[in-house]
């Protein structure tokens, strides 16, 4: 940068480079202000979407726990609409496939659990709606739908619940060959600390050790 | 001189005053920095750091959950430490990933919401409202800071909101109960034959060298347990409280005065009465006849008939009129309110107007009064004496305690010194192991006293034991010492050759039992080989899976046999006993229709009702069953994902 003489330059220099840059500088500025007030609106927002839809989560499980059916479904409808993208809404759709089945109205149930395979990305979640769906099918009837179901995702940590299912079902098919093989793959893969004793219940009912 | 401070402030020195008061400013406070660092951790998941402190309290939770289910039982030095510390950090770190994908996911729990939660909890109320210095306080003996309080319930929140979809979305299908309950109670009726293994043992023959292979081979089991005999001296307060010397009449006395109002006893009364009988809800008609009844008999009665006759003949309280209507004596509180009331208010000798109760009308005559009285003394000397000695015991029982423990301290090589000075008699234990002991050694403290290295190895007395939540104290030392030997084969010969033949019997029923087994399937008759074997069938009935009656591991078996293709074609199958011999199984029929038997005395609406009941049962069992599994799916999946270190050089 140059020497200026005197003050009297300095200040004429800095004039100068304001008419020359004023406008943008004051652009600029702006631009960034309306951005960071954006965003913390942005913000803001979103937790206050999270704080509504946890709310309302809150008063469907009361709902649901009260056996209130009615309120279940419209508020279910509400989360799903308001708060499509928000877990809240997942989880409601599971809530909503309980309420259905206690009422026996196993097609909404179906329904239900076919939004949350639509909807959830977490692996976990989604093969548990995925069995539920199966055990529904297989409810009324469907056997085969349920089996090609099952086979659709991946069971991934929930493998003994998707074999033990599979028995189930093929049991209800007469497959019995078929279902004790279901079944004995669940015990291989339930750990020793849970409870085994419907399974093996459900084998032993097959006979299979009747020949020894 | 200010002007000269001005014009140099202007130039180096003012920079350098400058930078001595910023500096110290611009480091204020980075300590805290840099001793967060210094925080010990127990576990880190992903980028979520779990405090040493955390684990220090779930470890503590840990100790105590097992201290309250164990009870009495409850010995640390046979708690495994290593297990609860791995239960404790399993525990801690799965509560931490829990919440973390919680948030991960998106779920929330705002500060309104938690606040609101907080107050509504029962135990930080006062009158129903929150109260901040209850809530301040309870979280300070739970050792808890408000914060990690805080913290903490938002993470269970988060984690509940996470698997709401699994919990409390589990459903069963109507389907799924009804094929479980008729597996859940499925009845079975089978014939089964035990064939003992003894009857074979008279044949077997056992060598000497077969003997000396099965000691050789598993030298191990024949070593006799380590054990020891200890002597002991006991503290107790029972037998103190024995020893305590009578104390004279008028010590007692006093005591019987300073505790008047507990030795109180309430007036009693001594009435007769007849009762007519009336229904509650009776009609005016009934009630004025059976009022104009009640009067007719008073006034026969005034009228010179005795109360005793009229009673055994017209009262219908069956109870007391063969007595003449005596009820004795009876204090306020025993009879119903109106009857009493009338009793209470009579003078001796009267005969009553009808009194009208819940029963009907009483004609009333009260015979005597016995005014509220003291117990007197000697009623409740015993009691007296006993409280006596107990408070006298406890002063001295404590003295005791502490000179105990001085003596047996400061004289670790001897019980005599102590026994001596507190007049205790120096006992002898039974011997006994690690595991096991009758007596004082039943204590599982006295046991790790006993085989603790101070004791045990060094040969110093015990500490002082507090047995019987504090009221026995015990000082031990060991007498004698057995520690475990080998046996000589000579001493087990015998036992070995007992379980040899019982293998071998055991073997040679397993192996007849096998046969028979596919001669039956061949079509041989059940009554043939009862009669080879000299054994008969046993019908079990139609049973239940849990149903008692029939050897376990019989009804078992029968309950994993193939069902019968139709009536009348049994299945056989065989099954070895626990006691070496083998029982044949003949299955006739299996009831899949899950109905509850009705009991004797039980109505067909008490049947319907444990129906229900059955059905609300499978129904749970069958929940909570997917709901295991899932969560456990749910748990180990984000495991696979996270990662997760725990610090266990520090725990």
């Amino acid at each position: 940068m140059a020497n200026y003489e005197t003050e009297e330059q300095q200040l004429q220099a800095i004039k100068s480079w304001w008419n020359k840059h004023g406008n943008a500088v004051s652009w600029i500025l702006l631009v960034v202000m309306a951005a960071v007030a954006g965003g913390r609106y942005w913000i803001a927002h979103k937790e206050q979407l999270a704080e509504s839809a946890a709310t309302e989560f809150a008063q469907l499980r009361n709902e649901l726990h009260a056996g209130n059916y009615e309120a279940v479904e419209k508020r279910v409808k509400y989360i799903q609409d308001s708060f499509g993208d928000s877990p809240y809404a997942v989880q409601a759709a599971l809530l909503k496939a309980k309420a259905d089945v206690d009422q026996n109205k196993l097609p909404d149930a179906e329904t239900a659990l076919q939004w949350v395979l639509d909807h959830e990305a977490q692996p976990e979640i989604k093969a548990v709606a995925r069995l539920r769906l199966a055990r529904v099918l297989a409810s009324e009837g469907q056997q085969e739908r349920a089996l090609t179901v099952l086979g659709q995702g991946d069971s991934g940590t929930l493998l003994a619940g998707y074999e033990e299912a599979r028995g189930d079902i093929y049991r209800s098919m007469g497959r019995v060959e078929d279902a004790r093989m279901a079944y004995q793959k669940a015990l291989l893969a339930t750990p020793k600390d849970q409870d085994r004793r419907i399974l093996q219940m459900k084998v032993d009912d097959l006979g299979g050790a009747a020949t020894s | 001189m200010l002007q000269v401070i001005r014009d140099r402030a202007q130039g180096v020195i003012a920079w350098i005053i400058i930078i001595l008061i910023v500096v110290p400013f611009a480091l204020w406070g980075i300590n805290e920095y840099i001793q967060d660092d210094t925080v010990l951790l127990a576990a880190k998941v992903d980028d979520v750091e779990v405090p040493l402190q955390d684990f220090q309290r779930s470890y503590q939770n840990e100790r105590n959950l097992r201290k309250r289910m164990l009870g009495n039982n409850f010995d640390p030095s046979q708690l495994d430490d290593a297990e609860v510390k791995q239960t404790a950090i399993e525990r801690l770190v799965n509560a931490t990933l829990l919440a973390k994908s919680a948030t991960d996911a998106g779920f929330v729990v705002s500060n309104a919401q938690l606040a609101m939660d907080i107050r509504n909890m029962r135990e930080f109320q006062v009158n129903d409202r929150f109260d901040q210095a209850r809530y301040a306080s309870l979280l300070q003996s739970l050792g808890l800071s408000q914060a990690g309080f805080e913290r903490e319930l938002r993470q269970q929140f988060l984690t509940e909101e996470l698997m709401s979809g699994i919990n409390e979305g589990e459903f069963v299908l109507a389907k799924e109960a009804e094929a479980y309950g008729k597996l859940n109670h499925q009845r079975r009726s089978f014939d089964y034959l035990v064939i003992p293994a003894k009857g074979f043992e008279k044949r077997i023959q056992v060598s000497e060298a077969d003997i000396k292979a099965a000691y050789d081979q598993d030298q191990e089991r024949y070593k006799t347990p380590e054990q020891v005999t200890v002597s002991f001296i006991e503290l107790s307060r029972q037998a103190l409280a024995r020893k305590i010397p009578a104390p004279s009449d008028d010590v007692l006395k006093q005591l019987y005065a300073d505790r008047q109002a507990e030795f109180g006893q309430p007036e009693q009364r001594h009435a007769h009465h007849i009762l007519i009988e009336v229904a509650k809800d009776a009609d005016e008609a009934t009630v004025e006849k059976a009022r104009k009844k009640a009067e007719a008999l008073r006034k026969k009665i005034l009228g010179g008939a005795s109360f005793e006759k009229v009673a055994r003949k017209e009262s219908a309280d069956t109870g007391s009129a063969q007595s003449g209507g005596d009820l004795g004596f009876f204090e306020r509180g025993m009879m119903t309110k109106p009857f009493e009331d009338a009793v209470f208010s009579m003078a001796k000798g009267d005969l009553s107007e009808p009194v009208r109760s819940e029963f009907g009308f009483h004609v009333i005559r009260l015979d005597d009064v016995k005014k509220a009285a003291v117990k007197p003394f000697e009623e409740v000397r015993g009691r007296l004496l006993r409280d006596y000695r107990s408070s006298k015991a406890e002063d001295e029982f404590f003295e005791n305690a502490d000179r105990l423990t001085d003596l047996v301290y400061e004289h670790p090589d001897t019980l005599e010194i102590a026994a001596k000075e507190l007049g205790l008699e120096i006992q002898t234990s039974e011997p006994f192991t690690r595991d096991r002991g009758i007596g004082v050694a039943d204590e599982a403290a006295v046991r790790a006293a006993a085989f603790s290295s101070e004791v045990l190895t060094q040969g110093n007395n015990s500490e002082a034991l507090q047995l019987d939540g504090g009221n026995r104290l015990v000082v031990l030392r060991v007498k004698h010492h057995e520690p475990s030997h080998q046996q000589d084969i000579k001493e087990v010969s015998a036992e070995i050759r007992k379980a040899l033949v019982a293998k071998e019997a055991g073997e040679q029923a397993g192996k007849k039992g096998a046969e028979l087994v596919k001669s039956l399937r061949d079509g041989a008759a059940p009554k043939t080989v009862a009669k080879e074997m000299g054994q008969s069938w046993q019908a079990s009935g139609l049973i239940r899976r849990n149903s008692g009656g029939v050897p376990d591991a019989v009804r078992e078996r029968a309950f994993t046999m193939a069902k019968p293709a139709k009536a009348g074609s049994d299945v056989v199958g065989g099954v070895a006993l626990n006691d070496g011999g083998y029982a044949l199984i003949r299955l006739h029929t299996v009831d899949d229709t899950g109905s509850v038997d009705k009991k004797p005395g039980q109505t067909d609406a008490d049947v319907v009702a444990e129906t229900l009941r059955q059905r609300q049962a499978d129904q749970n069992a069958l929940r909570s069953s997917w709901v295991q599994r899932e969560n456990a799916a749910l748990l180990d999946g984000l495991k696979e994902r996270a990662k997760i270190v725990i610090y266990n050089d520090n725990l």
